[in-house]
C-alpha cells in the first residue's frame, strides 16, 4: 500500500464526522475502514481493552474490550467496573489481563491494588481472579509489565516511589505480598518532589528490568536474577525533563525513553557506564511529552506529545541501531486533543490513547511512516490499553 | 559501650534471626512473605546513620525497633525489608546534678528508671512495662503510673536527636528543640514511633524527683452475686470519682487500674493501685482511703498485694488476675502496703516473653453511662466471652496530663480525659487468631454504639463524652473509619500540622505504616 491508498482510507472530514459521534458503540459502528484498507490488515483478530478513569465520575472507571477485526473496532463485551485501571498489560502466554489501580487506599491501607482478569472467550469478557494489595506506602500505581516467563509482575507506584515485583501463579493469578523496592530522591521541577516511578520494563530474558523515574531524572536498572531485587544502577538524565514511557529496542541494547516536563527523546546504552549511557537526545519541541513507541525492526521511533495549541501529536524518527541517534522524520497532528496517554504499537497499528479518544494510525513496514489518524473509540477518558490477540 | 563499630547485619539464613526478630506481639509478622530481609544491630547514633543510609540506598524500607513491643506490625510487617533495631544503643545519662538528661531509643524503661533513681533520684512518669523500650514508647508520649502526678513523659521533653531523610535521599542529622526544628519537635512530642525519623536520643533538660515511696491497695468484686445493677453502679462510681475528686491535686498521685476480665463463677473482678502523697511520699492515705471506702457498701473483698505496681497496669492480662484474700477478724475489706517507690516501679524486672495478643484503646472525658455498662455486663457475661477471653483495663488519667497549654506543644491531643481504657486478648495458638481478633473488636464497636454517641462516630469512642484512642495502644482495625486520624490525634488542627511536618521532612514517605501519618 502506497501513500495514496492511505489517503483514501481515511480523511480529515470522516474524521471529524466520527468524532462528532457520542457513545463508544455508535463511534465504532461508524468508523467502518474503506475496502481497501480491509484488504490491506491482514493479521489476525485481537481484543483491544482500554481502561477509562474519571475522578469526577466513579463509575465510570472501567474497562472496555473492543474487538479488533480487519481494522474495525467494535465493543465486544459488557463494560468491566475497575478502580481507575491506569495501566494494563497482557500475560505473555495466558488469556490474563493485569490492571494497576492507581488508588491511594486498598483495603483501608495507603497502597495501590492491582488484579489480574481472565479473558473469557473471543468477545473479550473479563472476570477477576484475583487482586492484590501493593506494599504499605506504594500508592497510585502507573504501570505495570509482565516478565517474559509469565512467572513476574512490576508495577510502578508513582505515589510511593516505590517498584513493587509480585509473583505469579501458574494460571496467571498473582500472588500476595509484593517485594517492594523504596526509591528516594527529586527533581528540579515543582512536581518532582519526590521519586515518581513511572513506566517499567522488563529485558529480553527477564533478567532485569528498567524504570524510568519522572520524579528523580533518572533510569533505574533492577537486578531480578538474585533472590532480593535491587537496583544495580541508576542512569540520569536530564535534570528537570521528567522521564515518563520507555521502551526497549529490539537489539536490547538501547532504552529509549520519553520525558514529560522537557519533551524530548533519550537514548540509553543498556550496557555503558553513566558517563557513555546517552547515545542521543533530541527535543520534541512541545509543551508536554511522556508516550514512545517502536515498529517492529526498531527503525523508526514514535514520540507522541501535546504541542502548544493542545493537539497531541506524534513525531516519528529513524534510530540507527548502531550508534543510537535519532534523526526526525515527520511530525504529524492525531486529531486527539490534550495530552497523549498511552502509545502502543500493534501488528502494523500505532495506537495511541488520549483524554478524548482512541486513534489507531498504520504503519508502513517498508519505512516505517504513519498513515493519517483515524479514531477508532469516541469515548473520553481513555487512559490505558493493552491488546490480547485471539 | 559500643560493640562493635560497625552495624550487626543479622540475615534471614542466620540462625540467630528467628530469635533476635521476635517481637512482643507473636502475631507478627503474618506470614513469612512479610518478614524483613535482616536485622541490623545498631548500638550507636554513629551506626545508626550509617545504617540507615545504607538502606536507604539500596531501595529496602527501613523500619525501627528500641523495645519489640509495638502492638500491631508497624516494625514486623516489612517483606524484604530491613529491622534496624536499636536495643543495643541504650545509654542513659545525666549531668552531674540530674539535668541535661540523654535517653537513647534502646533503653527499656525498667532500666531507664533504675539509672535515673539510683544516679540522681530523679525519673520520668512512663509506662510499667520493664521491657518496653524507650524509643517508640516517649515517642507515642509516654504514659504511666506517674503520669496523673507528673504528667507525660513528652511533657517534660526538651530536645531530641533524629536522622530524617531528605528530599534527595540524603541522611540528615539533627538536633531540634523548641529553638531548632521546632514543628519537628512538637511532632516528636507524642505523635508516635516511625513517622519521620530514626530518633537517637531523647533530651529532658531538668526532670521531676521520683517519689520515695508509694502506697498500693485493691478490693475486687466476685462474679457469683454480681448483677446488672451492682455492676453498673461500680463502674459509674469509679469513674465518678477521676470525673470530680479525682481532679483535686492532691489525689494526683493515686493511679488505679481497673481489670475487667470475662465472667467466671468462682472469679473475682476489682481494682488497685498506688499512691502518694504530692511531696512523693505516703504519710497522708486519707485520698486513698476515701476513694476505697466509696465502695464499701458494694461487697468488695480484698485482694492479695501486688508485687509490683506495674501489674496493676500491665498490658499482660496475667497480671491482672485478682486474687481476693480474707480478712483478718476488725480489718477492712482492703489493706494498704507501702512499698519504696523503685521497687514497686521497677518490681522483678520480669517480663511475659510475648503472646499473640490484641489491644484497643478509648479515651473517656465523662464516667461510664448505664448503656456502656449494660453493654460491657453482656459481653463480660456472654458465652461466647468465656471462650474467646479477653478484659477491658480502665486506667485513671488526668490529673497533671490535662494542662490545656500542652495541646499547642505537643501532639497529644487528648487533655481533657479522665480514664484511659485498654482493652486487651492474649492466647498462643496461631489458630484462634481470626476469632479472637473479631470478638475483641465486636466486643469494643458495640461498647461504643448507641445513644451515647453521636450518629457520625458509632462505633467508635469520639465525641462529648470520649478523645477517640491512644496511639501507643495501636489497633489498625480503626482503619475501617474514614475519620481515624481524628480518633488519634484529635479534631483540631493537630493532624494537618502533622501531615504538613511529615511532607517537610519525609518527602519520600521512608518512615512509614499502615498508620502512619499520610501527606
Amino acid at each position: 500500500m502506497n501513500m495514496k491508498d492511505a489517503k483514501n482510507v481515511w480523511s480529515r472530514r470522516t474524521f471529524l464526522s466520527a468524532a462528532a459521534l457520542s457513545g463508544a458503540a455508535a463511534a465504532t459502528s461508524r468508523l467502518m475502514p474503506s475496502k481497501s484498507e480491509q484488504g490491506r490488515i491482514s493479521s489476525g483478530d485481537s481484543i483491544a481493552f482500554v481502561g477509562y478513569s474519571n475522578s469526577v465520575k466513579p463509575d465510570a472507571q472501567r474497562i472496555e474490550s473492543y474487538r479488533i477485526q480487519n481494522g474495525t473496532w467494535a465493543r465486544s463485551a459488557n463494560a468491566f467496573f475497575a478502580d481507575k485501571p491506569h495501566a494494563l498489560a497482557m500475560h505473555p502466554t495466558l488469556p490474563v489481563l493485569y490492571v494497576a489501580h492507581s488508588t491511594d487506599l486498598y483495603g483501608n491501607l495507603p497502597r495501590g491494588s492491582v488484579s489480574a482478569l481472565r479473558v473469557d472467550g473471543a468477545a473479550g469478557v473479563l472476570k477477576q481472579i484475583s487482586r492484590e494489595g501493593l506494599a504499605l506506602s506504594a500508592t497510585k500505581p502507573g504501570h505495570l509489565a509482565v516478565s517474559p516467563d509469565g512467572s513476574k509482575l512490576l508495577v510502578s507506584a508513582t505515589g510511593g516511589g516505590a517498584y513493587n515485583l509480585f509473583s505469579l501463579a501458574s494460571d496467571g493469578s498473582i500472588l500476595p505480598t509484593a517485594y517492594p523496592i523504596k526509591e528516594t530522591g527529586s527533581g528540579p521541577h515543582p512536581l518532582q518532589t519526590a521519586s515518581q516511578p513511572h513506566t517499567v520494563r522488563f529485558n529480553r530474558d527477564g533478567s532485569a528490568a528498567y524504570g524510568s523515574d519522572f520524579g528523580t531524572d533518572h533510569v533505574a536498572q533492577i537486578r531480578l536474577s538474585s533472590a532480593a531485587p535491587a537496583v544495580v544502577n541508576r542512569i540520569a538524565l536530564m535534570s528537570g525533563s521528567g522521564p515518563a514511557d520507555m521502551v526497549i529496542h529490539p537489539s536490547g541494547k538501547f532504552l529509549i525513553v520519553s520525558s514529560k516536563l522537557k519533551p524530548r527523546l533519550s537514548v540509553v546504552r543498556t550496557e555503558a557506564d553513566q558517563q557513555q549511557a546517552i547515545a542521543d537526545q533530541v527535543g520534541l519541541d512541545t509543551v508536554y511529552g511522556g508516550q514512545v513507541a517502536l515498529n517492529r525492526s526498531g527503525s523508526r521511533v514514535y514520540a507522541a506529545s501535546m504541542d502548544s495549541a493542545g493537539n497531541a501529536v506524534v513525531a516519528t524518527f529513524a534510530l540507527s541501531s548502531t550508534s543510537g541517534k535519532l534523526v526526525l522524520l515527520r511530525k504529524q497532528k492525531t486529531g486527539l486533543v490534550g495530552r497523549a496517554m498511552q502509545l502502543v504499537q500493534h501488528d502494523d497499528h500505532l495506537i495511541l490513547t488520549g483524554s478524548s479518544g482512541v486513534v489507531s494510525m498504520a504503519v508502513y513496514e517498508k519505512n516505517g511512516q504513519l498513515d493519517e489518524a483515524k479514531l477508532v473509540v469516541n469515548q473520553p477518558g481513555a487512559v490505558s490499553i493493552a491488546i490480547h490477540k485471539i | 559501650m559500643s560493640l562493635s563499630s560497625q552495624p550487626i547485619t543479622v540475615l534471614r539464613t542466620d540462625p540467630r534471626f528467628d530469635i533476635i526478630s521476635r517481637e512482643n506481639n507473636l502475631r507478627f509478622p503474618a506470614n513469612e512473605a512479610e518478614t524483613a530481609s535482616r536485622l541490623v544491630l545498631c548500638s550507636s547514633a554513629e551506626e545508626t546513620k550509617e545504617a540507615l543510609e545504607r538502606i536507604v540506598a539500596s531501595g529496602l524500607r527501613p523500619t525501627i525497633r528500641s523495645g519489640g513491643h509495638c502492638y500491631e506490625d508497624f516494625v514486623a510487617n516489612n517483606p524484604g525489608g530491613a529491622i534496624i533495631d536499636v536495643n543495643m544503643h541504650n545509654k542513659v545519662t545525666a549531668d552531674d546534678d540530674g539535668t541535661n538528661v540523654r535517653i537513647a531509643p534502646g533503653a527499656v524503661l525498667g532500666d531507664v528508671y533504675r539509672t535515673l533513681y539510683k544516679g540522681y533520684g530523679i525519673t520520668i512518669p512512663a509506662g510499667s512495662c520493664y521491657r518496653v523500650g524507650a524509643g517508640g514508647h516517649i515517642g507515642g508520649g509516654g504514659y504511666g503510673v506517674l503520669s496523673r502526678l507528673l504528667g507525660l513523659t513528652v511533657d517534660w521533653l526538651t530536645g531530641v536527636d533524629i536522622l530524617t531523610v531528605d528530599e534527595h535521599g540524603k541522611v540528615v542529622e539533627r538536633h531540634v528543640d523548641k529553638e531548632h526544628d521546632a514543628d519537628l519537635f512538637r511532632a516528636c512530642r507524642g505523635a508516635g514511633g516511625g513517622n519521620f525519623g530514626l530518633i537517637n536520643n531523647y533530651h529532658f533538660a531538668k526532670l521531676p524527683a521520683a517519689p520515695t515511696e508509694v502506697a498500693s491497695a485493691g478490693i475486687s468484686f466476685a462474679w457469683s452475686d454480681m448483677t446488672l445493677e451492682k455492676f453498673t453502679k461500680i463502674l459509674i462510681r469509679y469513674g465518678e470519682y477521676w470525673e470530680g475528686c479525682g481532679q483535686d491535686p492532691d489525689t494526683w498521685g493515686m493511679f488505679i487500674g481497673m481489670g475487667l476480665g470475662m465472667r467466671s463463677e468462682k472469679g473475682h473482678f476489682g481494682f488497685g493501685g498506688q499512691f502518694c502523697n504530692p511531696d512523693g511520699t505516703a504519710k497522708d492515705l486519707s485520698v486513698l482511703h476515701e476513694f476505697f471506702d466509696r465502695f464499701s457498701d458494694l461487697d468488695p473483698a480484698p485482694v492479695a498485694p501486688k508485687k509490683s505496681m506495674a501489674d496493676f497496669h500491665s498490658s499482660d492480662p496475667a497480671k491482672h488476675a485478682v486474687v481476693p484474700v480474707k480478712p483478718a477478724d476488725g480489718d477492712k475489706y482492703y489493706t494498704v502496703d507501702k512499698h519504696l517507690w523503685i521497687d514497686a516501679t521497677v518490681g522483678d524486672g520480669g517480663g511475659s516473653g510475648g503472646a499473640r495478643s490484641k489491644y484497643k484503646s478509648a479515651y473517656m472525658k465523662k464516667t461510664f453511662t448505664t448503656a456502656e455498662c449494660a453493654a460491657i455486663y453482656k459481653w463480660l457475661t456472654s458465652e461466647e466471652g468465656q471462650k474467646q477471653g479477653g478484659m477491658i483495663l480502665v486506667n485513671s488519667y488526668g490529673g497533671a496530663v490535662n494542662k490545656p497549654e500542652r495541646i499547642s506543644d505537643t501532639a497529644i491531643a487528648q487533655r481533657s480525659s479522665v480514664m484511659k481504657l485498654q482493652w486487651i486478648s492474649s492466647w498462643s495458638d496461631k489458630a484462634e487468631d481470626d476469632a479472637r481478633v473479631a470478638f475483641l473488636n465486636n466486643f469494643y464497636k458495640d461498647i461504643y454504639t448507641g445513644d451515647h454517641v453521636p450518629p457520625e462516630y458509632q462505633g467508635t469512642p469520639f465525641g462529648p463524652r470520649y478523645e477517640g484512642c491512644y496511639m501507643n495502644y495501636a489497633d489498625a482495625y480503626m482503619l475501617n473509619y474514614s475519620y481515624w486520624p481524628q480518633l488519634y490525634y484529635g479534631n483540631g488542627d493537630l493532624y494537618p500540622f502533622l501531615q504538613k511536618v511529615k511532607k517537610k521532612y519525609d518527602p519520600n514517605n521512608i518512615f512509614h505504616s499502615s498508620m502512619s501519618i499520610r501527606s
